[in-house]
């Protein structure tokens, strides 16, 4: 039992000298950030595999690795509509080789599930900021003002579904409610087939959602949109009435874009913010933007007006989020 | 139709690119799915930059290939070391694992790739000639049924709690307790977080299975360690034994039925699919019969691993028909459909017939092909349990680990995985029927949410589930179940009494 | 320790559970009041349940026991169980604090050596004779899993804090 004990005690020795050896050797040569980067770079997913988040983050990580010559894993830590990956990026060291992914950051942020908000966070660069519609079963409504009619008839019956609670559907729909003065019934689904299943289905009268994710099912004809949350019509949709047409100012939608922890180096920002500028610019990136619907409006935000677009968002959903929970 | 699926598979076999990825998705499903912490998505999603360089057909034949191999292959490590390799498999560990230890490995593998490739052919099947007929099936579901299902499901406790109706209970109430922590889905609000952050996602499945199954059995097994085990020599690979077969094939056609059908709904995935047939199953076997669930009946294995299979290809009816993605592989999919740029749905057949009907015939290829090269794999994989445990046992812990944490990246499952397998451990030796805890974790997020929702869709009503007639239906036969037993015994009493006064 | 004693305990530890969550439950903010069955309902609805459960359960076992106790007292199911050594009841016991000092540290050294470690330490007390081996075995395990889940894969395992975690970048 002795000598087992001495040798463990051997063991553990050696591997922490050699731990000590690896950690020095790193540490002098983390020094000058204008060589960034110079390893693999992780961005943290709050979404789980396969949703419009984690497609975005994989379609700009594959333009960032060739841009950036490294490596970059995409990780999903899925929980709390991001607030999880927000915590863990916290947690890691403000070396610039952490990232997040997120689309609801200003939202989590206002309603205090996430507790690092911009003290904490710098906003490097939004890509999307896709559109909303009101979609419907074409046998149930005609149009907007059929719909709306509706509600004013049977107050509070008219159910509406959105994917997630407290999120960017359900302040869409609320809001909604709000300005055209009728009274919505905000059903929230576990995801996006469920929801569209519904609508097809009959169960639900309407839902909101964006283009891309709907694309197919308006193709064939089983929903048809409503109304656009933006401020002009869109091309592919020219029949398509907006919500500032109707004297409606909500044109919100999901605005997707990458996040850094505040201390990291400017200079490691600057870059990472040229590189994404680049990667938005992209051949492949504006085909992916085109097929999925998501060029229906200017993405792009720079570093700096993306921190102003975000604390003004924040600001905005606390409101909103004060009236909701009333 | 049958030209189209012919012209297919004439597509794939002809083709040396398609045949490769055929081969790839095998050995990468095969070996991937089996390793603990490895889940189907994550190969999915892995694999998908690796096919923007290939043709359409070759893509879909790698990803599809992929994507039905590892519905199955998550059962070898369930029935070799009670860790399942992914998800769907969960319920496998239940009869798997005991058949395994009780010296026959190569019978439990054996019958589960049996009953995969069965339940996956079904599937496929189904998949290929009544998409549009399933499709509107789906699409008349909603949250009603989805909980009158889950209701259904519930009612099985009795029979899975054994002699002792009150734990199991309690085992549900405790399952759907745990899926009550976290961000309530429906209104945002946090429960019985305590403040901590990590809280806030909730307990995801994984965790706890792993650790009431799989790291439990670690605890218990060390005490065994020091006696020498005595090796399984004469383990033969039967795939197919007549005398199993005629055993298990009512179970394994109703499991189909059952898979398919659940695959189908959007949101109901695979693990639930399993979890209901296995319900079914223990519900449908006569009462002398019940007490060998759990304890390595070649039903249960049947039961879970045919539905699974059959789930998998179900979740791919909606997605291909209506373009709505059943799970999250299916999402993970229908990106790939996008990627290179196509729109699953009805469109997708008339446009592209032929790549829909190759993908079909690449599925159908990918499960008979499973069962072709399973020889070798089972021959190599049964001989784990040969392993001693000094070399297994801690292996088995790296994997409980890792597995755990892969689900969502999160250290704090690791904990909660943790916990309980302590609870596990315990509540083993007290002899506690812990199958009701899965049953309660399983169905615990679909039962709250959806009885909710269905309120909220129907504006308060609660007679919304006694209107619509599936969901009647279903609820009709969830109270005959849970009062079927008793019914039986007092019919059994009278033919008794009839037969002592005839006597 | 007796079956009617295990149940009494067993009972009471979900008495205690229920109680604890039922205490807890009007704490959970009502934020949305449009909902018309709030996030309290569903857990008040389990664990009155449970409590029922529980209380039934005890009396039940209580009512039994009487019961056996007056027909068959003499001959206790317990006894057949063969009484275990104090030793061998606490490998599992050892290879639980093993396991858990090993995930802890996973959080505070990092992925490679505390598995190195644990796997080293584990092996040993499960039943492995030589030292030797047992290093062969951490060291060889441990490679095969970085390679496998953070090389090929790309998962990050767990990194550790300071230096661990500057250790790990070296591999993945």
């Amino acid at each position: 039992m002795r000598v087992k004990m001495n040798i463990s005690i051997l063991f553990l020795g050696l591997v922490l000298i050699l731990a000590a050896c690896g950690g020095g050797s790193e540490q002098s040569g983390g020094e000058a950030s204008t060589n960034y980067p110079e390893r693999k770079i992780e961005v943290l997913v709050g979404h789980g595999a396969g949703g419009g988040t984690d497609l975005f983050a994989r379609a700009v990580v594959k333009e960032l690795e060739e841009i950036l010559d490294v490596n970059i894993n995409v990780v999903n830590q899925e929980g709390g509509a991001g607030v999880i990956a927000a915590q863990n990026a916290f947690n890691a060291p403000a070396d610039g080789y952490t990232l997040v992914g997120d689309a609801a950051f200003p939202i989590t942020t206002a309603a205090g599930t996430n507790k690092h908000g911009l003290d904490d966070f710098v906003p490097i660069a939004r890509f999307q900021s896709d559109t909303y519609g009101l979609w419907v079963n074409p046998a149930k409504f005609d149009s907007i003002d059929d719909f709306i009619q509706a509600a004013k008839d049977n107050p509070g019956k008219i159910t509406v579904g959105g994917t997630g609670s407290m999120g960017m559907d359900e302040i869409t729909v609320f809001q909604l409610g709000q300005v055209a003065g009728v009274e919505l019934s905000f059903v929230p689904m576990e995801g996006s087939g469920e929801m569209h299943s519904g609508v097809i289905g009959g169960h639900l009268d309407a839902m909101v959602d964006e283009f891309g994710p709907t694309k197919a099912l308006y193709e064939d004809g089983s929903i048809k949109p409503l109304v656009v949350f933006a401020e002009e019509r869109l091309e592919q949709f020219p029949d398509l009435p907006t919500t500032v047409e109707k004297g409606w100012d909500i044109t919100d939608g999901n605005e997707r874009g990458f996040y850094i922890k505040k201390g990291t180096d400017p200079e490691i920002i600057k870059i990472l913010e040229g590189a994404m500028k680049k990667a938005y610019d992209s051949e492949e990136y504006q085909k992916l933007e085109e097929e999925s619907y998501l060029h229906l409006r200017e993405g792009w935000l720079n570093s700096k007006e993306f921190t102003t677009r975000t604390e003004e968002l924040i600001e905005k959903y606390k409101a909103v989020m004060e009236e909701l929970q009333k | 139709m049958f030209d189209y699926l012919i012209t297919g598979i004439l597509n794939i076999v002809t083709d040396p690119m398609n045949i490769t990825m055929l081969l790839i998705a095998i050995v990468i499903g095969y070996i991937g799915g089996a390793i603990p912490g490895v889940s189907g998505t994550m190969l999915v999603v892995i694999m998908l930059p690796v096919t923007y360089a290939l043709e359409p057909t070759a893509a879909f034949i790698l990803l599809t290939g992929i994507y039905a191999i590892t519905a199955f292959s998550g059962a070898i490590s369930a029935i070799l070391l009670r860790t399942p390799g992914t998800p769907e498999a969960v319920v496998t560990t239940f009869d798997g694992y005991p058949m395994a230890q009780q010296g026959n490995p190569g019978r439990a593998l054996g019958i589960a790739i049996f009953c995969s490739v069965t339940g996956g052919v079904i599937g496929t099947l189904c998949l290929i000639t009544i998409t549009p007929a399933l499709a509107n099936v789906a699409l008349s579901f909603s949250s009603p049924e989805y909980f009158a299902l889950t209701v259904l499901g519930l009612t099985v406790v009795a029979s899975l709690s054994g002699k002792e109706l009150a734990k199991g209970l309690i085992g549900v109430l405790f399952g759907l307790m745990i899926s009550v922590i976290g961000m309530d889905p429906l209104t945002g609000t946090l429960r019985y977080t305590f403040d901590a952050t990590v809280l806030t996602s909730g307990i995801d499945l994984i965790p706890v299975i792993i650790g009431l199954f799989a790291l439990s059995e670690f605890l218990k097994k060390t005490k065994d360690s020091h006696v020498v085990q005595e090796t399984i020599s004469n383990v033969k690979t039967k795939i197919f034994e007549i005398e199993i077969f005629k055993k298990i094939k009512g179970t394994m056609a109703r499991s189909s039925i059952i898979g398919v059908f659940i695959g189908i709904l959007p949101g109901v995935g695979a693990t639930t699919a399993s979890m209901l047939s296995y319900s079914e199953a223990v519900r449908w076997a006569k009462d002398e019969e019940k007490a060998s669930y759990g304890k390595g009946n070649p039903k249960g294995i049947a039961a879970s691993e045919t539905s699974n299979n059959a789930a998998a290809m179900g979740t791919l009816v909606p997605l291909l028909s209506l373009g709505i993605p059943g799970g999250a592989t299916a999402a993970v999919l229908l990106g790939a459909f996008i990627l290179h740029g196509m729109q699953p749905g009805p469109m997708l057949f008339k446009t592209e017939p032929e790549l829909m009907y190759t993908i079909f015939a690449g599925l159908l290829l990918a499960n008979i092909a499973m069962l072709v090269v399973s020889k070798p794999f089972i021959k190599l994989f049964q001989r784990i349990v040969n392993v001693p445990y000094h070399v297994l046992g801690p292996l088995v812990v790296v994997f409980c680990v890792i597995g755990t944490y892969t689900v969502r990246n999160n250290y704090f499952d690791i904990l909660i995985m943790i916990l309980f397998g302590i609870i596990g451990y315990i509540l083993e030796k007290y002899k506690f029927p812990l199958a009701t805890i899965i049953l309660g974790v399983v169905l615990g997020p679909l039962t709250e949410s959806e009885f909710r929702r269905s309120i909220q869709m129907a504006n308060g009503d609660f007679s919304i589930f006694f209107t619509r007639p599936i969901s009647l239906i279903l609820i009709i036969i969830s109270v005959l179940m849970l009062f079927y037993p008793m019914i039986n015994d007092y019919i059994k009493k009278r033919k008794l009494q009839k037969i002592n006064i005839s006597a | 320790m007796s079956n009617v004693m295990k149940d009494y305990i067993f009972y009471s530890i979900v008495i205690l559970f229920a109680l604890f969550f039922l205490v807890m439950t009007p704490q959970i903010k009502i934020t949305n009041g449009t909902f018309i069955i709030g996030p309290r309902h569903w857990p008040y609805i389990l664990l009155t349940l449970m409590l029922i459960l529980a209380i039934f359960g005890i009396v039940k076992s209580y009512i039994l026991a009487k019961k056996s106790k007056s027909i068959e007292s003499k001959d206790h199911e317990d006894k057949i169980e063969p009484e275990r050594t104090f030793f061998k009841l606490s490998i599992p016991m050892i290879s639980l604090v093993l396991v858990i000092l090993y995930v802890l540290l996973l959080n505070a050294i990092g992925f490679i050596i505390s598995t190195l470690l644990f796997l080293y330490g584990i092996s040993l007390l499960l039943g492995q004779k030589k030292q030797l081996y047992s290093i062969i075995f951490a060291v060889l395990t441990t490679v095969v899993f970085i390679g496998l889940f953070s090389v090929l894969l790309s998962i990050p395992l767990p990194r550790g804090l300071g230096i661990f975690r500057q250790l790990s970048l070296l591999f993945y």
